[in-house]
């Protein structure tokens, strides 16, 4: 199961290393097919669109990046 | 101030000459969707021309996008960031504005969205006394898990300066 809350709007990935959110965050993604849109935000924001070249400043960076795809996947989702 | 929205037919689209990589996204979309696999990363390198929208919101102008490319119309108008800058697009150009331009493009991209079919149309649009004018293809992409989302390509006619 996902680990994920929202607040204020946000969603905010649970897990207390940057490893753990990540997890959770490709948990997601993967369960919604979203890896196509996170690499054009990878590419974007990071010019490549490998997930296994980022740091963990640019996993923190994509999992905020990826806020207003994920939240509309998630609406969607629960409207289905 | 008013925005109008031309449809074309999609066969118009694939007989042109002029609008080559419109056509060209096109036809890898078409080819994308036949094998149904919802695996379309041989946009990735294409995406800065590229926005992203989600489900069509017409009383909340913008509130859709998820994504804009670097070298989108958007990006080019109002900065690299649209999807986060909402806001200031507002200051600038009034609510109103923006209210009447969005529930005019939003009609069609409804439709995509509802009907999972491309569209390719042609948008004019007055702000103040300027003239923003393009022809659009929107090509919904439907994940694995269910939601749709639209990719959209604009070719500018007229851009303002703001």
């Amino acid at each position: 199961m996902t680990q994920y809350v929202e607040y204020g709007g946000a969603i905010f990935v649970v897990g207390e290393t940057v490893d753990q959110r990540f997890d959770e965050f490709q948990t997601i993604v993967d369960e919604y097919g979203l890896t196509t849109f996170v690499s054009f935000i990878m590419f974007k924001h990071f010019a490549h669109s490998s997930i296994d070249e980022l740091n963990d400043d640019q996993k923190e960076s994509l999992i905020e990046e990826c806020q207003p795809l994920i939240r509309e996947a998630l609406i969607q989702g629960r409207t289905m | 101030m008013s925005t109008t929205c031309t449809a074309f037919k999609i066969a118009d689209l694939e007989q042109s000459y002029l609008n080559e990589k419109a056509r060209f996204f096109y036809n890898m979309w078409r080819r994308q969707s036949k094998n149904n696999t919802c695996d379309f990363q041989e946009f990735v390198p294409f995406s800065p021309d590229l926005i992203v929208l989600g489900k069509p919101k017409s009383k909340d102008p913008m509130a859709n996008l998820v994504f804009s490319g670097e070298k989108t119309i958007g990006a080019q108008l109002f900065g690299q960031n649209l999807e986060k800058t909402s806001a200031q697009v507002y200051a600038k150009l009034g609510q109103g504005t923006l209210k009447n331009y969005s529930e005019t493009v939003s009609i069609a991209q409804n439709d995509s969205f509802e009907n999972c079919e491309p569209v390719f149309d042609y948008i004019s649009s007055e702000f103040g006394d300027q003239i923003l004018a393009y022809e659009r293809l929107l090509l919904p992409f439907k994940t694995k898990a269910g939601p749709v989302f639209l990719v959209g390509y604009s070719m500018p006619v007229s851009v303002p300066s703001f």
